[in-house]
């Protein structure tokens, strides 16, 4: 079975490159602009990975982890945040994500994040 | 900052107004002078106890004097500082020697073995010294001692401790042989009066070397010292007939001016340059400390705000590597990814362009203030600039009023800045009385007000619209920034800061702020 993985940005030109990488190596992909709209997507789909930005207005990464644990749902998540910072890592890490890449992200360290 | 504020009391210039206030006090001098003259024959009550009095006042004023110029001297090491230091240190030993000396004081024919002519001498070779070491102390060539300090300040000493008492020794040892200056204790004797004109023509030489060099700010008191002593002798050789004659005591009061003012003049004004001195390095560390705050906050913003766009670009860029790694390469692909990577950099290159700009203060986390207290800090800031402006300050600020969330040194700066203004403004104003008025209160429900407003000649209404621009000022010495930055750091607050003036009565400048939410 192909991988589907998910990706949550609200900047447009990161959403568009994390997938356009993703779609070059092979992966299926779909972008959400917003955690919301990622979580409305679930009732149909449910991707392998989800790879979310972690300062978004209105749900950030953080919540949109939480609310999937809520709602009991396991998925792989690969957090990327805009900087390093010790107390996001644990908090990322707490919640179960896999992995915390600081932008700019380059390519083998999300494609090792994913896989 | 040194030049501007001048390091040395002996070096800083005489500005034209200290000049006329001399040119006032030595015309002064002079009028008490020449209105005593008329009673300066006048015998009074025999008052031996006066002299020890009076010259305990010179002796510990000039020894004072002496040290504060000595030290003025081991910084700056200017020749003339060590010549007029050891003038007055020469004054000291004198004036003691003379009032152990004097008839009646201690003892009835004086201590330390004096003869009838002792005091006498001692008094004329007092009054010569100092003028002309005043003399020498204004033709001195001003290059700095290149010796050890230490070495100089102690033999200078010494050697004039051993001047003084070489001549204590002499006049005691040749009283009968010295020029009578005394015919009997109380009355002079012709010689004193030629002798007496010497000392005032050396006076008046020395003071008007001094008033044609205009000179420094040391140099103006000196001045003043002079004429002193200049109208003191006038007095004892041509009106004191004796002692104890109102010219007589006239005499005394004069010495006590002429030794005194140089000290006051160093004591206020070394008071005066400490106080411009750190009110300037204060105001160099707040301004240090605001532009490592906007650089450290422009960079942090400058960060956050490419990273998105460098990811972009790095993974854009490794899409269009596996598209042309593909066998066959995907051409269309790697022209997508290429263009993607060409408007990010655009991007990137628009938010430093925005970020320089504005020295964004990317997250602005800030704290509680209370702009009551901001206002109080600043004023207790600027006391001296407003004492100095002649400006009255007349606070109304709103009790309990709500606080605002910012970032404290960044509000003072405004505060400061905008009360910096506010005084400058006035030194203009001479018509009517310079107030400073500062003002806080609600602004509806959700806002607070400070108005800042002066008596100033105000801004022309034309141009107001303009003085916030950078590098748009109204002052002759301003950069123009003062105002572009006040109003940045207040939109960044959420606020706004707006400027009303009719061009005439005064300008009023008002910063308006979210109260905190809670």
């Amino acid at each position: 079975m192909s991988r589907y993985l998910a990706v949550v940005d609200d900047d447009t030109s990161t959403r568009e490159a994390v997938a356009g990488l993703l779609h070059g190596c092979g992966f299926a992909s779909r972008a959400f602009a917003s955690a919301s709209d990622f979580l409305a997507s679930l009732t149909s789909r449910m991707p392998d990975c989800l790879i979310t930005d972690l300062e978004m207005p209105d749900m950030s990464g953080l919540d949109l982890q939480r609310e999937l644990l809520r709602r009991g749902l396991r998925i792989r998540t690969v957090v990327i945040a805009g900087h390093d910072s010790d107390s996001y890592r644990k908090q990322c890490r707490d919640l179960g994500a896999a992995a915390f890449l600081v932008k700019p992200v380059g390519r083998d360290a999300l494609i090792a994040a994913i896989s | 900052v040194d030049k501007e504020l001048g390091l040395w009391l002996a070096t800083v210039p005489a500005t034209p107004q200290q000049r006329r206030r001399t040119f006032a006090l030595i015309a002064a001098l002079f009028v008490a002078s020449c209105a005593t003259a008329p009673f300066a024959k006048i015998r009074l009550w025999e008052s031996p106890g006066f002299i020890p009095t009076v010259q305990a006042i010179i002796f510990v004023t000039a020894l004072i004097t002496a040290a504060l110029l000595l030290t003025q001297f081991s910084l700056a090491r200017s020749r003339a500082l060590l010549v007029l230091a050891n003038a007055y240190l020469f004054t000291a030993v004198i004036v003691s020697v003379h009032t152990l000396t004097f008839p009646g004081a201690f003892a009835p024919g004086g201590l330390l073995g004096a003869g009838l002519q002792t005091t006498g001498w001692l008094y004329v070779i007092w009054h010569f010294a100092f003028p002309a070491a005043v003399i020498v102390y204004a033709l001195v060539d001003r290059t700095p001692v290149r010796a050890s300090t230490r070495s100089v300040v102690g033999g200078s000493v010494a050697a004039v401790i051993a001047l003084a008492v070489g001549i204590l020794w002499f006049l005691t040892a040749a009283d009968d042989i010295v020029p009578a200056v005394f015919v009997d204790r109380r009355t002079y004797s012709p010689t004193a009066l030629y002798l007496g004109a010497v000392d005032t023509l050396v006076g008046a030489a020395a003071l008007g070397l001094l008033l044609r060099r205009g000179g420094s700010v040391l140099d103006q008191w000196l001045a003043i010292s002079l004429a002193a002593t200049t109208v003191e002798l006038a007095m004892s050789s041509f009106f004191s007939a004796a002692r104890f004659d109102v010219g007589w005591f006239a005499i005394r009061i004069f010495s006590v001016v002429s030794s005194t003012v140089v000290l006051l003049a160093l004591l206020t004004e070394t008071t005066r340059l400490y106080a411009k001195h750190s009110i300037a390095l204060r105001a160099l560390h707040r301004e240090r400390a605001n532009k490592l705050l906007s650089a450290q906050a422009a960079t942090a913003a400058i960060a956050h705000e490419i990273r998105q766009p460098l990811t972009a670009i790095s993974l854009n860029g490794s899409a269009g590597l596996v598209y042309l790694q593909r066998d066959p390469a995907d051409l269309g692909e790697v022209r997508e990814s290429f263009e993607t990577i060409v408007e990010d950099c655009r991007r990137m290159s628009g938010v430093i362009e925005g970020v320089c700009s504005l020295f964004r203060i990317g997250d602005l986390a800030g704290q509680p203030i209370d702009m009551n207290e901001i206002i109080a800090e600043v004023i207790g800031m600027q006391q001296y600039q407003l004492a100095r402006a002649k400006a009255e300050t007349h606070r109304e600020l709103m009790a309990g009023l709500p606080l605002v969330r910012g970032h404290r040194a960044q509000l003072q700066e405004v505060v400061a800045n905008l009360v910096n203004n506010a005084i400058e403004a006035m030194e203009a104003t001479s018509d009517r009385d310079r107030v400073l008025r500062l003002k806080t209160q609600l602004r509806g429900r959700d806002a607070i007000a400070v108005e800042i407003q002066d008596t100033g000649p105000g801004i022309d209404p034309k141009r107001l619209g303009e003085i916030f621009d950078a590098f748009v000022t109204t002052k002759p010495q301003g950069t123009g920034l003062g105002l572009a930055i006040c109003r940045m750091i207040i939109d960044h607050h959420g606020g706004e800061l707006t400027a009303s003036s009719d061009g005439k009565s005064g300008a009023q400048f008002e910063v308006v702020l979210p109260v905190m939410r809670t």
